[in-house]
């Protein structure tokens, strides 16, 4: 009895201080669903998880703080936290600065969970990177990488855009030639990179050979054109990487292929001798000139020229066209099955 | 989900309570039986199951049913309609379409049969209340969307709106559902409605909280829209709807999948309605296969065993995302996932434009990521096609390899392999694409394709690299075989042009005319320019003036923008210079250097000023004090070139010929400085182009030069800066300039019979030559060094076949400088050897050195002589009588004396006699003072007469020619030809100390023979002649 009583007054004391944790973080409870072995469920605010121990309340209200632990306890599902959602809705919206806020937020209110899988802690720390990357706060990324605990991330591609900050590193380094080895290194010739990460390595090294041939243009005028035609072509791949998902690169990438070549001599030559009786049109500048027409069109075709307008350097790429010759290389897509968009009539029945 | 399965648990449960609380009687405990077992079988999902007890329900009871049951027997129709909704959309995700079609059939008549059968308060119906009775239209719409009658949906949805309870009939899934079914149905009905579908999508986005508007909702709807905007070719709207609402209308990728093949449909459409920005935005809305795959795998993590969970708005059916993987992981191991298609349209859009860079980068990232794809051989195809187009040559060789290794028995291997070699030929990399062709032509069928591109190559390469001997045989194959060939315009060219390079002139004309007349439409034949230009050339070096300025005009009026105009002018230059019109000539070549320098073609330019700098320096005057009025006037151009234009082939020219003018102003010892640079340059180049000049005009400025001597020159090119002690050939070259030197200081000093400076200067020359023979190999001469060596010793040693290697050597060399002088050369020493087939040989070379070589009249005068020489030699006295002719009638004069006197003895040998007195006649009054041919002609003439003795009063000739003879031959023959001869050059025979061994023999046999026919008696001998002479002055008659 007095053993009984001596447990009764720990286990008391054992919950109240959980309580007390639990009441401090009571607006920042993540609801979850406790998934056990044997099938059932309960749904849940959890307090935290640490050993494969769970603790949590079944109400925001219940004063009572339960406890679930593996075997017994299989999996937690997370719902996804409000603020998560918002932090989301905000990075789709582009609107980088509010959503890193939010990120951060999120990732400081469910730190106590963040050795489980999938937790939104994690989840939000990796978002909040990529909205400093998105915010091109190359300094910040670097920061934030550098504290940034990745337990919790379970998806291939999220892992691999870690080790993708290495281009960006090298960017604000402006460590140009590490770029250039790394995009050529086997450890990403040889891998099979999703499209919203690969248009991040053609545009870095894109970027890097871009600066390369810059310096190298300085050095020797006469040096540039093999790592001038590099850029050229990963800029080019930029356009097409991830069918212009990451649009921001997209049109840094096009408006940095004008710059190429409104600053080209041989374009600029081809321009003053546009029509007249010194035109060469077998010349490498006249061809880069009706490169730099065709790009420019393409610019306005798809829309580019909506978001970001052509300024006028190369707007004027337009009046130099000739002759459109298409190459016929490539048809049209296969279309698929007919459009069947009623999706919205298969949700939930009624109650 | 779990909880909606729940409460649709509940809701059958409180069906099973009511039917259980009112049917009393065993049917009724049948039903409620049934009911329950259909209401298990939902909570498994079992939704066929399910509906199969409803139906046998229905069937069972309801023919009676409003009056058993009254309206609340609707709701069994409810919820069978329910399970046929339920069953309809899992064989529309199966792609089951007449299944789909069956299932919402069966619901809709479900539905129906709930509200037109089953009102509430319906007369002779037990009282109770069908709670589905308005609900029902809303499913019933449902339906008809499923159906895609969409305008009877919108009634449906209309109809339910007037007549609900909107405290009791909640709008389904949701309000936000609701609202996007209303848009969906305005978007796709029959006229679409895109202002009033929006006008529903939009509050249900503000609202998507609120109104539980699940994402998935969302972008169904956005694809109606983005669907009746392509229609209705409205872009604009769906655009400006998608950029304001892109983060609602961007969802998790484990939610996009089944989207994924609707946005790319949608996007093909607006490609197909030219909707580009729609459809590159649709695209750019699809997450890549791997970020689908790898999210729906973590959702499904994080669900083990669990048939789903409902989050928010958004469900989650884990049955429904492993289907979705496992078809995604198939389409991925099938090469094809959504990501190929997407890639695809990116080049589409990109080719639209002609982005032909675009289109490349597309293709590359679908070979390196997408490899496996049932379209990769014409991926592949397509990026050796747009390498090529694009000029990357490294690139199309690299992709061609790669297609000819994994399909090399496609049909399109054979034009892979065309385009990796028109690659690199039209790219200019003719080394390259020569060496890719000799590799393959041997293993080629003849007529293909591929045999015809080759051909075309090989000849093409060997042309642009110069090898015009080599190329000739290819082209002439290639146009003889393929003269339907694409590729025969070019070869035509090449052909005509080949023979303008080897400067076979007459045939480049005839092939050069024959072109123009056969490709006359300039539109059509890029050559035109090209062989208007060889053409002028071929007139121009036939010095046929006005003929190459009309086509020069023709190419700067009709082609003024011609890559050739710049060179047309310097052409133009030329010519004028050639007729003395130098003030045409410098305005040309100034018009040439405008253009050039203009198009940045600093080849040309450099030419330009070089024959500016040639021209002006040796334009003479009429002014005897100053002859060279313009040299000063190069100077100018002269620091041009040197400033801009040094690293052209043309410095030489212009440093040699610029001397004078650099002299002229004072700037002699930097034009010296660059005399001798060039030197030393042109001493490292492989082709030592114009050295010899080069070095001849720095000895020459060098000993113009105060106070330099020829000794000193001789110790700087011992030793010249820059030319290291290995460079055997350019020393040789220099040993050869002193000789000139020395041979030149040798005249001057004969003039002024200094004879001891004459036996220095040739002891000076005998032991360079013996330097230049002992210490040089005849391989580390150059051309002109070879020729130099050779002649010595072929003309000027008592062993001229020592001269073979020299010209051997020269005549194995790709080089053909000086081929026809040691041609010549062998052909003389051929002539020199006691065996007859050799000087047969050496008339059969020489022959043909004399036909080609054609702009050296010298070699053809030399080679005409030997000729005469050798076949006087062997006895072809026919031959001999034939090359003296054209020797003569050419007007040659080297030797004139020589030929005449063989002609005449050509004659004399076949027993001409009369023609052969004729001749040596000629000879011996003409070059009387010529021992070696004058003394034989008189010894033939006299021997000749005294055996025809003849009579005075004969006749000799016949007709016109005829003559009465007033001396009897033999008399004549001594009297007017052997003894004035004899007396008239007695004095050379004993005064001059140069006359040879051979003449004296000669002379001397005249005067012996002489002598015999004075002392024969049957003569009258000259002391008698003159006593007879002086007697008949004396009597009054005679001289």
């Amino acid at each position: 009895m007095k053993i009984q009583s001596i447990l009764i007054v720990l286990s008391s004391v054992y919950f109240l201080f959980v309580a007390s944790v639990a009441a401090q973080q009571e607006s920042e409870l993540l609801k979850g669903r406790l998934l056990y072995s044997d099938g059932r469920h309960v749904d849940c605010y959890i307090i935290s998880y640490r050993a494969g121990v769970a603790t949590y309340r079944t109400n925001m209200k219940s004063l009572n703080i339960l406890q679930a632990k593996k075997p017994a306890l299989e999996a937690i599902y997370f719902y996804e936290p409000q603020i998560f959602t918002d932090a989301m809705y905000l990075y789709r919206a582009k609107n980088y600065s509010e959503a890193k806020v939010k990120f951060a937020e999120c990732e400081a209110s469910f730190k106590s969970v963040d050795s489980l899988p999938d937790n939104y802690a994690t989840l939000a720390g990796f978002y909040k990177m990529e909205c400093s990357r998105m915010s091109n706060d190359l300094e910040a990324l670097s920061a934030e990488l550098e504290k940034y605990r990745k337990d919790g991330l379970t998806r291939e591609n999220h892992h691999l855009q870690l080790e993708l900050y290495t281009f960006w590193e090298a960017v604000q380094l402006k460590d140009w030639a590490r770029i250039d080895r790394l995009a050529m290194g086997d450890s990403w010739q040889g891998r099979k990179v999703p499209s919203e990460l690969r248009v991040q390595i053609e545009y870095c090294h894109a970027l890097a050979l871009d600066e390369l041939a810059k310096e190298g243009l300085k050095e020797d005028p006469n040096e540039d054109s093999f790592r001038w035609g590099r850029a050229i072509s990963a800029y080019n791949r930029v356009l097409s990487s991830d069918a212009t998902a990451s649009i921001d690169l997209v049109l840094k990438a096009a408006n940095n292929l004008m710059r190429i070549y409104a600053e080209d001599e041989g374009v600029q030559m081809a321009i003053k001798n546009w029509k007249t009786e010194h035109e060469k049109v077998s010349s490498v500048g006249y061809q880069k000139l009706m490169e730099a027409n065709t790009l420019a069109q393409f610019y306005k075709q798809v829309g580019f020229h909506e978001i970001q307008p052509l300024i006028t350097d190369y707007e004027k790429f337009l009046n130099y066209g000739q002759v459109k010759v298409e190459t016929a290389a490539v048809t049209k897509p296969d279309a698929g099955a007919e459009p069947d968009v009623e999706k919205a009539a298969e949700a939930p029945e009624a109650e | 989900m779990i909880s909606k399965f729940n409460s649709a648990a509940a809701s059958l449960m409180i069906i099973v309570m009511v039917f259980t609380a009112s049917a009393v009687d065993v049917r009724a405990q049948n039903l409620q039986a049934q009911l329950s077992n259909g209401n298990i079988a939902y909570q498994k999902g079992d939704f066929e199951g399910c509906r199969n007890i409803y139906e046998h329900v229905t069937k069972t009871f309801g023919a009676r049913a409003p009056m058993l049951y009254g309206p609340k027997f609707g709701v069994i129709y409810y919820r069978k309609g329910l399970c046929e909704l339920k069953l309809a959309g899992e064989a529309k995700r199966g792609n089951r379409q007449a299944d789909a079609s069956k299932w919402f059939e069966e619901a809709a008549k479900s539905f129906e049969v709930c509200y037109t059968k089953f009102p509430n308060g319906g007369t002779n119906m037990a009282p109770t209340i069908n709670t589905a009775h308005k609900t029902c239209l809303q499913r019933w719409a449902e339906t008809k969307m499923g159906l895609k009658d969409y305008d009877e949906a919108l009634r449906l949805y209309s109809k339910f709106e007037a007549e609900r309870d909107s405290a009791k009939d909640k709008r389904l899934p949701s309000r936000g559902g609701f609202n996007i079914n209303l848009a969906i149905c305005n978007f796709l009905k029959t006229e679409p409605d895109i202002a009033e579908g929006i006008g529903k999508f939009e509050p249900a986005l503000v609202n998507k909280e609120k109104w539980q508007t699940s994402d998935s909702a969302v972008v169904a709807a956005f694809l109606a829209l983005s669907q009746a905007v392509v229609k209705q070719g409205q872009e604009g709207a769906m655009v400006d709807f998608l950029n304001k609402n892109r983060a609602d209308l961007t969802l998790e990728p484990y939610q996009m999948y089944e989207f994924s093949p609707l946005f790319l449909k949608l996007a093909a459409n607006a490609l197909d309605a030219d909707m580009y920005i729609a459809a590159r935005n649709l695209y750019s809305m699809i997450p890549s296969s791997e970020v689908i795959m790898q999210d729906i795998q973590a959702r499904i993590n994080q669900l083990p065993g669990r048939r789903g969970i409902v989050d928010g708005a958004n469900t989650i059916d884990v049955g429904r995302l492993k289907k979705g993987l496992a078809s995604l992981k198939e389409k991925v191991s099938s090469g094809d996932p959504d990501d190929v298609g997407i890639l695809t349209a990116m080049c589409f859009l990109h080719d639209k434009v002609g982005n032909q860079r675009g289109v490349y980068a597309g293709l590359q990232l679908l070979e390196r990521y997408y490899n496996k794809s049932k379209k990769r051989e014409t991926n592949l195809y397509n990026l050796v096609r747009v390498s090529s187009l694009l000029g990357l040559i490294i690139d199309t060789e690299k992709h061609g390899k790669v297609y000819l290794d994994n399909f090399p028995e496609s049909e399109k291997a054979e034009s892979v392999r065309r385009m990796m070699l028109s690659s690199l030929f039209f790219a200019g990399e003719y080394e390259k694409s020569l060496q890719v062709a000799e590799s393959i032509f041997d293993d080629l069928p003849k007529e293909t394709a591929q045999h015809d591109m080759c051909l075309f190559v090989l000849g093409g390469s060997y042309f642009y690299l110069g090898r015009f001997d080599e190329a000739q045989s290819f082209i002439d194959q290639h146009i003889a075989e393929y003269p339907e060939s694409k590729l025969a315009m070019h070869s035509r060219y090449y052909q005509a042009s080949n023979q303008t390079r080897m400067q076979y002139w007459d045939e480049a004309a005839e092939l050069l005319d024959k072109f123009l007349a056969d490709y006359a439409e300039p539109a059509k034949n890029i050559y035109t320019p090209n062989a208007l230009y060889d053409r002028a050339s071929c007139h121009f070096s036939a010095s046929e003036y006005e003929p190459a300025l009309e086509l020069l005009k023709r190419l700067e009026e009709e082609f003024p923008r011609s890559g050739m105009i710049d060179m047309s002018f310097t052409m133009r230059g030329n010519i004028h210079e050639s007729m003395a019109d130098f003030e045409d000539a410098e305005k040309y070549y100034l018009q040439a250097l405008d253009v050039a320098q203009k198009r940045n073609n600093d080849s040309v330019a450099g030419e330009a000023l070089s024959y500016l700098v040639g021209m002006l320096a040796a334009q003479k005057g009429p002014d005897k004090d100053n002859p060279y009025p313009r040299l000063k006037d190069a100077v100018p151009f002269y620091k041009q070139f040197m400033k801009d234009y040094s690293a052209t082939p043309f410095k030489p020219q212009v440093v040699v010929y610029g001397m004078p003018a650099m002299k002229a102003v004072g700037e002699e010892e930097e034009g010296l400085k660059n005399l001798q640079d060039i030197i030393t340059e042109l001493a490292g180049d492989e082709r030592q182009f114009f050295l010899e000049e080069s070095v001849n005009a720095f000895s020459d400025f060098f000993l113009q030069k105060e106070g330099n001597t020829p000794e000193q020159l001789k110790d700087f090119y011992y030793s010249f800066p820059g030319i290291d002690i290995s460079n055997k050939r350019v020393l040789a070259l220099l040993r050869i300039a002193i000789i000139g030197v020395f041979e030149e200081q040798i005249k001057t000093a004969e003039a002024n019979e200094d004879k001891d400076l004459v036996l220095k200067y040739s002891s000076g020359i005998k032991a360079l030559f013996k330097d230049l023979k002992g210490e040089f190999d005849p391989a580390q001469l150059t051309n002109f060094v070879l020729i130099r060596v050779g002649d010595y010793l072929r003309k000027k040693t008592s062993a001229p076949k020592q001269a073979l290697p020299y010209y051997e050597e020269l005549l194995n060399r790709d080089d053909k400088f000086g081929e026809f002088k040691a041609r010549l050369g062998i052909a003389d020493v051929l002539g020199g050897s006691d065996d007859v087939s050799d000087n047969k040989q050496a008339i059969v070379s020489l022959e043909d050195i004399r036909k080609r070589a054609t702009d050296d009249e010298l070699v053809q005068e030399d080679a005409l002589f030997r000729i005469v020489e050798i076949s006087a030699k062997i006895g072809d006295w026919a031959k001999c009588e034939t090359s003296c002719r054209q020797y003569i009638d050419a007007k040659y004069n080297k030797k004139t004396a020589q030929v005449s006197y063989l002609f005449a003895v050509s004659y004399d040998k076949r027993g001409m006699k009369e023609d052969a007195l004729f001749n040596y006649g000629n000879v011996y009054n003409r070059y009387r003072g010529f021992i070696l041919i004058s003394a034989p002609s008189v010894q033939r003439v006299m021997e000749i007469m005294w055996e025809r003795n003849m009579q005075a009063g004969e006749q000799v000739g016949a007709g016109d020619k005829a003559i009465i003879l007033e001396m009897s031959d033999r008399q004549t023959c001594y009297q007017k030809i052997g003894w004035p001869y004899v007396n008239g050059t007695k004095r050379i025979r004993e005064n001059n100390p140069d006359m040879t061994d051979e003449e004296k023999d000669l002379w001397d046999a005249v005067a012996a023979l002489v002598k015999k026919y004075e002392t024969s008696g049957m003569i009258k001998t000259m002391e008698q002649v003159k006593k007879e002479e002086e007697e008949a002055k004396r009597r009054g008659r005679g001289k």
